[in-house]
């Protein structure tokens, strides 16, 4: 089973579920809600191996050896919807049920894409300069940030990186670009990450990056890549 | 009542009326009534044909709250198709210290900005300067005249919840954020729009269904929580005077006495650039031949200082009045001629997209949306449309959502 966490507002979520049903993959999208309300959530530290179990409150039951793959696209909890709460115990309960939430996401067996931060449930998120940093860093080509000048490319060319496979829909990149870029996801713990570049003559100009990009841009490729993730088992660290 | 404009065209004094009025609403214990009829119409005023109708009414006596307070105060909307920014694209207009505050801080979700900072607010940590997107969806949907298939808007308009998240991003307590009224006001445009564009097709109902429907969602039906029935939801306090408020006394938002600048004439904007836009494009030809005192610069340093537009106007000598200020024109100046001599780029279609509005576009018009050269939009989500293995997955989704906040 590939569990999508997402929104039916997420156009993403349903393109990349009806894309990998139709490629004969079992999906489970999953809602935040169902996730918070009448669920059960366990996770039991062992010798061997961790024992974990997801029960949802329709009686959909996920357990270790079931779950292939999960595609995270979390970017809220909905918080505790009981109104007679004190605004402080509010805010506690959802802080617990985020960190529960994060903990169990971040410690499951197979591949997360992307797994949570305790800042973000999305993955990582970072300032422009955070990323041009972490890009230069990884020997892509990037301008130093400036506040006061964005930089932003008038016709960006978005590349993907999922695990070691780097979608470029315009060619743009060659396999120096895609190994580089590739690393950086591993870096930054984002084996699903989107960039976009500038071009520059013929160097490609590393401008920002997102662990969560949009998806149905990078077309039938990203499918059967994440399709082969699922299939293949954890992704390269 | 007023005229609710996008929110990139207010003042920064229109921006402070709002958020004053909305605070004093608040402070004056007005604001949590709200709140809890939202809660309270969960059942009813959601996932169904009521939707629209149901928030019209809401957000219109809202509206009116706020305007006992200020009465030059009315709901803007929020366009979350779009980004919206300044015309560099440097600054936010909606996520502004001034208007609806920032994201919520990394981690506590706490907004801790603007002038519901003391609200005890959370949203997302979301980039200011993305938006929901989703404009091709709704496209999708306002293209049909069938009020089934346009009330299908309301999946979409979740996006600018989830995206906003926090409390917006929770149906039952969304309007404990400001930014509710924001995006509802968008979704009532979104449906004057739409009976604007599709009301002279045969056969047009500006809401469905007329009657057969689950009760509180057909055309005659009074709707909970004005009509002070006891089921399903029960009487709350709020409920002091029972009141007819059907869905058919709702689909004329004119009717209800308040206007869309995308919709009525009566708050469309003063297009102020447009003349410099047409005087720009003008050919160069056509402008050597005006004569230069007519040359606006000009025109301006020449007049005395004395005089005021009005003045100007009752000094005219009669015959310069407009009328005959027309008949006295050239011949190959007369506005067929002008046209003829215009360049092929700059034909009777172009011509006519300056001055004319296109009709039913669902969006704000070109010439009210900000500059987005230079807006960090790359994220921004594809605005294509959804197969139809998609829209089942999503209403799939939606109705699970549905039942899981009926039934907890």
């Amino acid at each position: 089973v590939i569990c999508i966490l997402g929104e039916p507002e997420d156009a993403d979520v349903l393109w990349l579920a009806v894309g990998l049903g139709e490629r004969g993959r079992v999906v489970e999208v999953v809602l935040p809600e169902e996730l918070m309300l009448g669920s059960s959530l366990s996770y039991r530290i062992e010798s061997s191996p961790t024992a974990w179990e997801l029960r949802l409150g329709d009686g959909r039951l996920f357990q270790p050896g079931q779950v292939s793959l999960v595609v995270n696209r979390l970017t809220v909890l909905p918080p505790p919807a009981n109104e007679t709460l004190a605004h402080t115990d509010s805010t506690f309960i959802s802080e617990e049920w985020r960190a529960a939430v994060v903990a169990f996401l971040r410690n499951l067996s197979c591949t997360v894409l992307n797994p949570p931060r305790a800042a973000s449930l999305a993955g990582p998120v970072m300032s422009t300069q955070a990323w041009r940093a972490v890009a230069h860093a990884h020997g892509l080509v990037a301008r130093p940030h400036r506040s006061d000048d964005r930089q932003v490319p008038a016709d960006p060319i978005p590349l993907t990186c999922v695990g070691t496979v780097c979608i470029d829909p315009h060619g743009a990149g060659d396999h120096d670009v895609h190994k580089r870029l590739a690393a950086m996801a591993a870096y930054v713990g984002a084996p699903l990450l989107g960039a976009l570049f500038d071009r520059e003559g013929d160097r490609l100009i590393f401008c920002e990056a997102s662990a969560f990009p949009p998806l149905r841009s990078m077309g039938d490729p990203l499918i059967d890549a994440i399709a082969d993730i699922a299939a293949d088992g954890r992704v390269a660290p | 009542m007023g005229c609710r404009r996008n929110l990139t065209r207010l003042t920064v004094a229109e921006r402070q009326a709002f958020t004053n009025a909305v605070n004093q609403l608040r402070a004056n214990g007005g604001y949590d009534t709200y709140v809890d009829q939202h809660q309270g119409a969960m059942g009813h005023g959601h996932g169904g044909p009521a939707f629209f109708p149901w928030h019209r009414e809401y957000i219109r006596r809202f509206e009116e709250d706020l305007q006992a307070i200020d009465p030059t105060v009315s709901v803007p909307y929020w366009d979350w198709t779009q980004a919206n920014v300044n015309a560099s694209g440097t600054e936010s207009l909606i996520w502004r210290d001034d208007f609806m505050g920032g994201p919520g801080q990394p981690g506590s979700g706490a907004v801790t900005t603007g002038p519901f900072a003391g609200w005890g607010l959370i949203r997302n940590s979301f980039n200011i300067f993305g938006f929901p997107g989703t404009g091709g969806t709704i496209a999708g949907f306002m293209a049909s005249p069938n009020y089934t298939t346009f009330r299908q808007v309301e999946g979409p308009h979740g996006a600018a919840h989830v995206w906003v998240g926090g409390f917006v991003g929770n149906a039952s307590i969304a309007p404990r954020d400001p930014v509710f009224w924001l995006i509802h006001s968008n979704v009532d445009r979104l449906w004057a729009e739409w009976i604007n564009q599709h009301s002279s097709t045969a056969g047009f109902q500006p809401f469905l269904p007329l009657s057969g429907g689950v009760p509180g969602h057909n055309l005659n039906d009074t709707m909970w929580p004005w009509n002070g029935t006891t089921s399903p939801f029960g009487v709350l306090p709020w409920t002091v005077a029972p009141e007819s408020i059907r869905p058919a006394d709702l689909t004329d938002h004119r009717a209800l006495d308040y206007f869309y600048d995308t919709v009525d004439p009566e708050c469309r904007p003063i297009p102020k650039l447009r003349f410099k836009e047409l005087k720009d494009r003008l050919p160069k030809e056509f402008k050597e031949r005006l004569p230069k005192e007519l040359a606006p610069k000009e025109f301006k340093e020449r007049l005395p200082k004395e005089l005021a537009p009005k003045e100007i106007k009752e000094r005219l000598p009669k015959e310069l009045a407009p009328k005959e200020i027309k008949e006295q024109l050239p011949k190959e100046l007369a506005p067929k001629e002008i046209k003829e001599q215009l360049p092929k780029e700059l034909g009777p279609k172009e011509f006519k997209e300056i001055r004319e509005v296109p009709g039913g576009d669902p969006f704000i018009r070109p010439e009210l949306r900000p500059d987005l050269s230079g807006a960090a939009l790359g994220f921004e989500p594809a605005a294509t449309d959804l197969s139809p293995d998609m829209v089942a997955l999503a209403d799939a989704l939606t109705g699970r959502r549905g039942d899981l906040h009926r039934h907890g």
